[in-house]
């Protein structure tokens, strides 16, 4: 009985150890596989073209080289792609997602479907619209005189680049808006700018994963401030004087009113005095600033109420008041009817070093 | 006899092994709306039916459960623990093979199916042949290192939570009772509590200990459904299979080193979810052992998984998996419903009997 | 004379350092039976002269002179007892009788001095030495207790060794003494000289990693585990104090902590347990996150390994298993080293060795970083015997990271610590707590 154990231990080890021999199944080494960091998707004919920027370290810094394929799915065309490259393409580490302006007005919901369920990409990536030609785009990001890998990244990275002017979308947020009965989002729209690496010039609003209008920086400022984002560090221009936001804060209480729902929303502005012309008050400030941002909200609500796209999720705060199945419709119908009372106000935090008149 | 902090850490994070894998999905999927009345529900009917088991344990002297069902005689006995027995290996199967798959479509894309289940299968085999008291005892000294890693997770998980996605809070219909994916979800809760019934020689616990510790894990319970749901909305969250893994997928913790903490969170609960295994295997040789005292235990043990290990590589696909869950649904009622309700009528019943002796306990 | 005395003595004669003499004790001859080379007899003699002068009463067998403690019956104790360093005095007139003196020893034995292998910041450093009396009269010197019990047995076969078995009443678990006890009494076979023998003889498995027996040269440690509840052993000829039942907190908590603030003590600990961690994690993470789960690094951190790693002809758990095997070497190299090539050797191995290795590019020198964290790491443990145990099991995780990735180092995590709660001394489990009581009872 004893042998008997014996023998069986000893198999049970050489069993493992071969197993173990012949199994390091997902084993690559880091140095073996690239990481793109860049996606870039645009419709061809018969499928889609797909763009993988790819730094390449080397023993001195880092390369970036650019690769491009097609194929008639997405995972055909990086297929396609990892079969020329001498190490395996990992799409983990992928941060930004540039889609073309033709295949975000298409409609991106396949595409989105396809990100949430291959788990190879990120659902944090950042999505991205570019308004030129891809293929032009990155190779004028690859010429650019200092190759690095994180350029087009920075740019929307908080640490670095970010301005509030800049909406952030990950994949899942796309996603969610596509399914998503009260929700639409905001994409930044980029192209390759003169001077600067990239150059932003506003942002696409999505609904139901189609592109369906542009809206300018200033009024992405809102979106974002709207969603959470705080709005520290814009510079606000009026006739006479600039301020710069050091803080942003919403209220919004949503009612029925019989069959119109109302909404009534206070955006709190901290802002710190920068730039006084003239004789003007702080007073006159103020007001000027509330004026402005209260225009600048009005119009953009009617753009996107006209465009059907609830990109305030102003639905959500109707889950209360609404049952489920009206809500299904909410972009149909009770979205245009929706009236909402808005109301910037402004504080002065401080005014710098030089004094100004109150009144 | 050592204090109870073992079998209710035992208790608490075999649970929480358990609750974030398939439950947000069955709840998600068994209601559209106020999807707190379907867990609350299931939570009070679990915690009654304990209450029950342990309560009739008690009063049966503290004796463990089968020595309670011995006391019926032993043909009564067997047919009463037949289905226990049962159940304990469809558990077995269906965890290995269920969590390995998930392990599998996470993380290791290109390592067979085989390798991984024989990973998540062959150390709680181990774990069970070295008894129950070194299983107590690696839960503890897992628990320090992964309990705070869990918690720190799980607090970081409320990152895109959108409050308002919580309304409304009544669903209209509470057509959830009729909904097969709620008898689904209380997997959850049927596999773990029997075990009060065998730890009795080894370990005590305290009745209003375990109480609070079922307490403790309604939060969990809650969030478990509640962050996928609020993090995306319920159109988006019914769409997904893990709901609460694709939730992890998207946080963004900008000061750690690591960048996608899915897989810490999801090894955390799998080395619970390993232990529990472990000890759903040693109780099931327990009962076999109990029965007929003159198998060997190592070779039962042996056997055992041998059963296991093959129908789980009989298992092919997840609607296999699924099929199971179905069938397993009226031996989960048995075990939930009618064990306890046995165990206490048993226990009121000794309780009466003129030669009743009680084993002291230590509390 | 007996004829078991004259074959003593046959039996003894071709050692040139038996003694076999006639004298002259208080007017009666006697002979005198022993090893010269443990007893001084010139020293011996002129202190029994001046005993003998200054007792009363005539004759030898009317003066039962201090030293004369027993008598032997026959040949195998008075074997026993002149290999023990005592010397036989056989008076020639009275038949069979035996005396069994115990003499003025040879100074053979180390005068108690500092620790060779722990370092002691703030506390008492008096170490034991090799003689069992000796460390039972320190011993009781750090522990000034009437409840202090000690017992000696002797064990073994070929060379008897005697083992002294120290418990506080009242505090250590009576079974587990007596488990102890009978064990070493009742073992014939085994030669205890070594511990492997000692641990064959308490009845522990022989092929366990973790070291059933703990041991200390500070008489401090000893006392406190003594005040603990636990039982301590010494045994003939090994400096130090082998403590049992031994648990996973050992190799974190030392006593000599307490001589520090508390917070302090607590971040003390903190330390070692996270070194420990570290030993078993850091190796089996960096393969991990370099060959199989590189999605959960950093991307600029990701880069910069791979950018490490360019060139390295190897697979990282190769080039992981390489290095280690090379940093056993070394550390194993400078305990074999006089005090005098130490120091140059450690500076060939580390430095050379190490910049060496990563110029050539046969290793990435982030590896070189997390060997050398593994490495201090490791020896933040109390207990240099534990740190091998550490050491050991590191590389069931590091296998199985290689294969498995981040789920193999939780299931080897998993796996080390079901490994450690199935060891237990006599029913104490390996992992029990000190402050949850279980087999231990307070009377």
């Amino acid at each position: 009985m004893r042998a008997f154990q014996r023998i069986l231990k000893l198999a049970a080890a050489l069993g493992l150890t071969v197993a173990a021999g012949t199994g390091c199944w997902d084993y690559k080494d880091i140095n073996h596989r690239s990481l793109p960091v860049v996606l870039g998707l645009q419709t061809v004919e018969e499928g889609y073209r797909v763009f993988l920027k790819l730094p390449e370290p080397k023993e001195k810094g880092t390369d970036v080289k650019v690769v491009s394929s097609e194929g008639h799915t997405i995972t055909k065309a990086i297929d396609q792609m990892a079969m020329n490259l001498e190490s395996e393409v990992d799409l983990l580490h992928l941060k930004i997602i540039l889609v073309h302006v033709n295949l975000a007005q298409m409609g991106m919901g396949d595409v989105f479907e396809f990100f949430m369920r291959a788990r190879d990409i990120s659902p944090k990536a950042l999505v991205v619209i570019c308004d030129e030609e891809l293929e032009p785009f990155f190779r004028k990001i690859g010429q650019r005189a200092d190759p690095n890998v994180s350029n087009l990244f920075d740019f929307f990275e908080k640490n670095a680049g970010w301005s509030p002017q800049i909406a952030l979308s990950r994949v899942w947020q796309v996603y969610r808006s596509v399914h998503s009965y009260t929700r639409d989002v905001v994409v930044p729209i980029i192209r390759s700018g003169g001077r600067t690496t990239i150059e932003h010039i506003g942002s696409a609003v999505i609904r139901n994963g189609r592109m369906v209008g542009r809206i300018s920086p200033d009024e992405t400022l809102l979106f974002n401030v709207f969603n959470g984002e705080s709005g520290q560090g814009k510079i606000e221009v009026m006739k006479n004087a600039s301020v710069m936001i050091s803080g942003t804060r919403v209220k919004r209480r949503g009612w029925m009113d019989g069959d119109t729902p109302r909404l009534a929303a206070t955006l709190n502005l901290s802002v710190d005095l920068i730039e006084l012309k003239e004789e003007m008050t702080e007073d006159q400030v103020m007001r000027q600033l509330s004026e402005q941002f209260k225009s600048r909200f009005d119009r953009l609500f009617e753009q996107v109420r006209k465009e059907k796209a609830d990109i305030f999720a102003f639905g959500q705060d109707f889950r209360r008041c609404i049952p489920r199945e009206r809500l299904r419709d909410w972009r149909e119908e009770d979205y245009g009817r929706l009236k909402v009372d808005f109301r910037a106000r402004v504080d002065i935090e401080n005014d710098g070093y030089i004094k100004t008149k109150q009144k | 006899m050592s204090r109870s902090v073992h079998v209710l850490l035992f208790y608490f994070v075999a649970h929480l092994g358990l609750i974030f894998f398939i439950y947000p999905e069955d709840i998600i999927a068994c209601a559209e709306e106020g999807h707190w009345v379907p867990i609350l529900v299931g939570f009070a009917v679990h915690v009654f039916f304990l209450w029950l088991f342990v309560k009739g344990l008690s009063l049966g002297g503290n004796r463990d459960m089968v020595s309670l069902y011995l006391g019926l005689g032993k043909a009564p006995a067997v047919l009463l623990l037949l289905p226990v027995f049962v159940y304990y290996a469809m558990v077995d199967v269906i965890t290995v093979r269920a969590y390995s798959e998930i392990v599998s479509i996470v993380f290791l894309e290109k390592t067979p199916l085989w390798a991984v289940m024989a990973l998540l299968f062959l150390i709680p085999v181990w774990l069970a042949n070295a008894g129950i008291r070194p299983i107590f005892y690696a839960t503890a000294l897992v628990a320090i290192v992964c309990l705070p890693l869990f918690l720190f997770i799980f607090a970081a998980s409320f990152q895109s939570v959108d409050w308002r996605y919580f309304f409304p809070l009544f669903d209209r219909h509470y057509g959830f009772l009729w909904d097969s994916s709620f008898y689904k979800s209380f997997f959850a809760f049927a596999g773990v509590f029997l075990f009060l019934g065998f730890v009795q020689p080894y370990f005590t616990f305290r009745i209003r200990g375990l109480m609070w510790a079922s307490v403790l894990l309604v939060p969990f319970f809650l969030f478990s459904v509640y962050i996928p749901v609020l993090t995306f909305g319920e159109a988006t969250a019914s769409n997904f299979h893990y709901p609460f893994v694709v939730t992890l997928d998207t946080l963004q913790i900008n000061w750690l080193m690591f960048e996608r903490v899915t897989v810490f969170f999801l090894m955390s609960l799998l080395t619970f979810v390993m232990l529990l295994v472990a000890l759903v295997l040693w109780q099931s040789v327990e009962l076999a052992v109990r029965f007929f005292p003159r198998m060997n235990r190592g070779w039962t043990l042996l056997v055992l998984s041998a059963i296991v290990f093959g129908c789980c590589l009989r298992i092919r696909s997840w609607h296999d998996i699924e099929l199971l869950f179905m069938w397993n649904t009226w031996i989960r009622a048995y075990i939930m419903l009618v064990v306890p309700a046995t165990v206490y009528w048993i226990g009121r019943r000794a309780k009466k009997e003129p030669d009743y002796e009680s084993i002291p306990t230590n509390s | 004379m007996a004829d078991w005395i004259e074959e003593l003595s046959r039996r003894f004669k071709d050692d040139i350092d038996w003694l076999d003499e006639r004298d002259d004790l208080l007017g009666e001859t006697v002979r005198l039976l022993g090893f010269g080379s443990l007893v001084d007899l010139a020293e011996t003699k002129s202190a029994v002269w001046k005993f003998a002068a200054s007792t009363p009463g005539d004759g030898l067998s009317e003066k039962r002179l201090l030293g004369f403690e027993s008598s032997a019956n026959d040949s195998k104790e008075a074997v026993q007892a002149v290999l023990d360093g005592k010397l036989l005095v056989v008076p020639e007139k009275e038949n069979g009788i035996c005396w069994v003196l115990t003499p003025v020893a040879r100074m053979l034995e180390r005068p108690v001095s500092s620790p060779n292998l722990e370092n002691v910041i703030r506390g008492p450093a008096s170490a034991f030495t090799e003689n069992v009396d000796t460390n039972i009269g320190i011993a009781r010197q750090f522990l000034r207790s009437a409840m202090l019990k000690v017992d000696v047995v002797r064990t073994g076969r070929d060379s008897p060794t005697r083992v002294a078995i120290l418990y506080m009443a009242g505090r250590a678990d009576p079974d587990f003494v007596r488990k102890l006890d009978e064990n070493l009494r009742t073992n014939k076979i085994e030669d205890v000289s070594t511990l492997q023998g000692l641990i064959a003889a308490l009845g522990y498995p022989k092929r366990s990693l973790i070291t059933k027996l703990n041991s200390t040269e500070l008489p401090s440690e000893a006392a406190c585990m003594l005040r603990k509840g636990k039982v301590i052993l010494f045994v003939d000829r090994m400096p130090y104090a082998l403590i049992m039942p031994t648990l996973l907190w050992d190799l974190f908590a030392l006593e000599s902590d307490q001589n520090f603030p508390v917070y302090i003590m607590y971040g003390i600990r903190a330390i070692r347990v996270i070194g420990a961690l570290m030993t078993i994690l850091l190796p089996a993470l960096y393969v991990a996150l370099v060959a199989i789960n590189p999605e959960a690094l950093r991307i600029q951190l990701a880069l910069s390994v791979a950018q490490s790693r360019e060139g390295v002809p190897y697979p990282a758990f190769l080039e992981t298993l390489t290095m280690l095997l090379v940093l056993e070497l070394i550390l194993e190299g400078s305990i074999r080293l006089p005090k005098s090539v130490g120091p140059t050797i450690t500076m060939v191995g580390g430095i050379i060795l190490g910049q060496a290795v990563v110029s050539a590019k046969l290793v990435s020198n982030l590896l070189i970083i997390v060997l050398a964290a593994t490495t201090i790491a490791n020896s933040t443990i109390a207990g240099f015997q534990n740190s091998y145990a550490i050491r050991v099991l590191k590389y069931v995780t590091l296998v199985l990271s290689a294969i498995f990735g981040i789920i193999g180092i939780f299931a080897g995590f998993l796996a080390i610590c079901g490994y450690l709660a199935s060891q237990s001394t006599y029913g104490v489990n390996y992992l029990q707590f000190p402050g949850w009581k279980d087999e231990v009872r307070h009377e």
